[in-house]
Order: C-alpha cells, then sequence, then structure tokens
C-alpha cells in the first residue's frame, strides 16, 4: 500500500501518512465495502490512491517542495512506464494497454500510476487540454472494449 | 457504451475534479449500476497496483496507527462501551503481523460476509480469527438463533488430554464465556442463548484440558483471535 501511495505522492513521509489514514479509515468504516460488487483488495487500493491523489492535490495548492525534502522524493517520472513494464506477460490489461498508441497508453497511466490530472497530463503529453481529456475517453472505450 | 460507463472509468482513474467529482460521488452514494460500473474498472486496473515497489512498515507507523485507532475507538466509548478496550487487545495482537495480512483479514471478514449471505439465515456477526502469525486460522459466524459456527480454515494439532475450546469476550467485567469445545480441527456449532453476537465482539480459540477450563475462563494459550463483524449483504 506504502508502494502504490509513494508513486502518487513521491515521498515516503507524505505515503505513510496516506496508509495511516486510510488505516484508521478502514478500522471505522470496513462496512463501507460491499463485497457482492467487487474484489476487496481493488476497493482498498482505491481508497489507497484516492486518499494519495487528495493529499497531492490539497498540498500542491499550498506548498512547493522546499529544497532540502528534494532529496527524499522518490524517483519521479517513470514510475507510469515502469509499472506497464513490470505488468505479467499473462495480464490482459497489459495485453490491451499495448494495443493503445504509446502517448494515450502514457495518459492513462500517468493518471492512474501517478495520480496526474487531465491539466498535469496534458502538459506531460504536450497537448492541449481539450484533446487529453478526449483521448483519455476514447482509450477507455477502447480498453473496455478490449476486456470485455 | 454509455457516457456514465466512460464517466466511471474517469472516476476510477482518478481524473474527476471539483464540482464534476462532487456531482458524481453524490450519484454514486445511491446509484448501484454505478457502483457495479466503478468496481469494474477498479478491478480492470488493479493489476497496476500490484506493480508498486512493496515497502515495509516502519515500527514508528504502526504506533501511529495504534494511538489513532485506539482514539477512535475511544470517541466512540461513549456508545458502545467495551470497544476501546477491545481493539487495544487486538492492536497488541495484530502489532506484530504484516500490514498485508491485516487488510486481507479485513477483507476476508467482509467477503465471508457475501457468502454466507447467499444461505439462508445471514449471521448477525462474523468473524475472522487469526494466528499470531496473522494468517487466518478460523471463521466464526453467530446467528439470530444464538446457533454459533466455527469453521477451522487449517488443520490444528491437538494433543492428547486437550481440546480447543471457544470462548466469547462481550463484558469485560464478566470475561471470557465459553461457547463450548472442539475435539479437532473440523466444524462446530454450539447453541447458546442470551449471549450477545455484536460488532467488535471478541472470539477466540484456546487450548484446554480435554474436558474444558476448569476455572470456566481461558487457561491455556491463545490459538487465534479476532473481532466480529456485521456481514454487508
Amino acid at each position: 500500500m506504502i508502494g502504490v501511495a509513494a508513486r502518487i505522492v513521491r515521498r515516503r513521509e507524505l505515503a505513510e501518512e496516506v496508509v495511516h489514514d486510510v488505516f484508521v479509515q478502514i478500522w471505522r468504516h470496513a462496512g463501507s465495502f460491499n463485497p457482492s460488487i467487487g474484489s476487496g483488495r481493488a476497493w482498498l487500493y482505491s481508497i489507497v490512491r484516492n486518499r494519495s491523489i487528495n493529499l497531492l492535490r490539497d498540498s500542491s495548492r499550498e506548498q512547493s517542495t522546499p529544497e532540502d525534502e528534494i532529496a527524499t522524493l522518490v524517483e519521479a517520472g517513470g514510475a507510469a512506464e515502469d509499472a506497464f513494464q513490470k505488468l505479467a506477460e499473462s495480464s490482459a490489461l497489459r495485453r490491451c494497454l499495448q494495443q493503445l498508441d504509446a502517448k494515450r497508453r502514457l495518459g492513462l497511466l500517468l493518471a492512474y500510476v501517478e495520480g496526474l490530472s487531465h491539466g498535469e497530463i496534458a502538459a506531460r503529453l504536450g497537448v492541449p487540454l481539450g484533446t487529453a481529456k478526449a483521448w483519455l475517453r476514447r482509450s477507455l472505450i477502447a480498453l473496455r472494449d478490449c476486456l470485455a | 457504451m454509455n457516457s456514465m460507463e466512460i464517466t466511471a472509468g474517469e472516476y476510477a482513474l482518478g481524473l474527476l475534479e471539483g464540482a464534476e467529482l462532487a456531482q458524481f460521488e453524490r450519484q454514486l452514494a445511491h446509484d448501484r449500476a454505478l457502483q457495479v460500473e466503478v468496481a469494474r474498472w477498479q478491478m480492470q486496473f488493479s493489476d497496476l497496483d500490484a506493480t508498486a515497489q512493496p515497502q515495509t512498515v516502519s515500527a514508528a507507523l504502526w504506533n501511529r496507527i495504534e494511538s489513532s485507532v485506539g482514539a477512535a475507538a475511544a470517541t466512540s466509548r461513549e456508545t458502545k462501551p467495551g470497544i476501546a478496550e477491545l481493539l487495544w487487545e487486538n492492536l497488541g495482537f495484530w502489532r506484530g503481523a504484516s500490514f498485508a495480512g491485516v487488510a486481507a483479514s479485513l477483507m476476508l471478514a467482509v467477503s465471508v460476509g457475501l457468502l454466507a449471505g447467499r444461505a439462508t439465515p445471514v449471521p448477525l456477526v462474523v468473524a475472522v480469527l487469526l494466528s499470531d502469525d496473522a494468517s487466518p486460522g478460523a471463521i466464526v459466524e453467530a446467528f439470530h438463533d444464538g446457533r454459533v459456527v466455527v469453521v477451522p480454515l487449517r488443520d490444528i494439532v491437538v494433543p492428547d488430554g486437550k481440546a480447543l475450546e471457544v470462548w466469547t469476550l462481550f463484558d469485560k467485567a464478566r470475561g471470557p464465556v465459553s461457547l463450548g469445545l472442539i475435539d479437532r480441527s473440523r466444524r462446530a456449532q454450539f447453541s447458546t442463548s442470551n449471549l450477545p453476537a455484536r460488532e467488535t465482539q471478541l472470539y477466540e480459540i484456546t487450548l484446554e484440558p480435554a474436558t474444558g477450563s476448569p476455572i470456566g475462563r481461558p487457561t491455556g494459550p491463545i490459538l487465534m483471535k479476532g473481532l466480529a463483524a456485521t456481514p454487508r449483504i
């Protein structure tokens, strides 16, 4: 869980913060998970990711990273690509992502793995915001068709 | 594929923000079809979670989680006496367990609720009992009619002249109450009357003499224990 959070918040101590909050949240509200509609594992990680993204977006509004903390940054960039490379050969998700155009695939991975927003993805891919949004929606459609 | 399905995918990716996110979450709270859609996307992306670098949980983090959960329990003390104490006891027990183990157990506890829900009647509470290495050792289900069913999840070696005794603790002042004995690792059913079966109630199995503990409370080592949760069906 710390690993998933760290790819998004990029700092070990923030990732621990996320896991702390998630654990307390689960302890209090284990019942908000409905086992009849999904896997517990996926649900758990979705909470970790949501919490990480919230923390990231809150903190980016409030403060920039102080110089002396840069050394503690979890290696940024490449986490999205790396996650794709590490997907098991047998993974249907890997096969379907492979069918996407490289840039569009990266957009999707940047959102899920690194928690980037539409705007950040557009900047990273060097395309206008509207284009990035349209790409992501079309990628989702292609993915769903492929995984069906 | 309709537009809401795609929006559910964007939500699962973490792309919705601000008013759009708030509106989506409002609808998600009561729209079961949408909940199913989101769960489906989460499931489809979940392979990516497994690619993250595994990292160990530091002792400092454990300590913080312990004190936070303790505080959370303390705030509910007024309405549910005993919860704080039970949580504390179990925190000590789970402390050495791996994080994933504890999370998986929580997941297992709620998943079992689902399986139980397919049969009738539905248990009032379900507890997954964990060994001290945090592996699931048994499932306890307590029903409205006072029946308590214990299903071991692995073989337990019971030495000659010994038996496994199942206990529950619902009142700290009264102490653990015996539900009955099991001679070996197999499904057992006990009939109880007037014993509560509540959320966070502690269940445990100890090793006792073949005829049960002579003093009416546990004397042998605790083999496994866990807290009850209400199955969400």
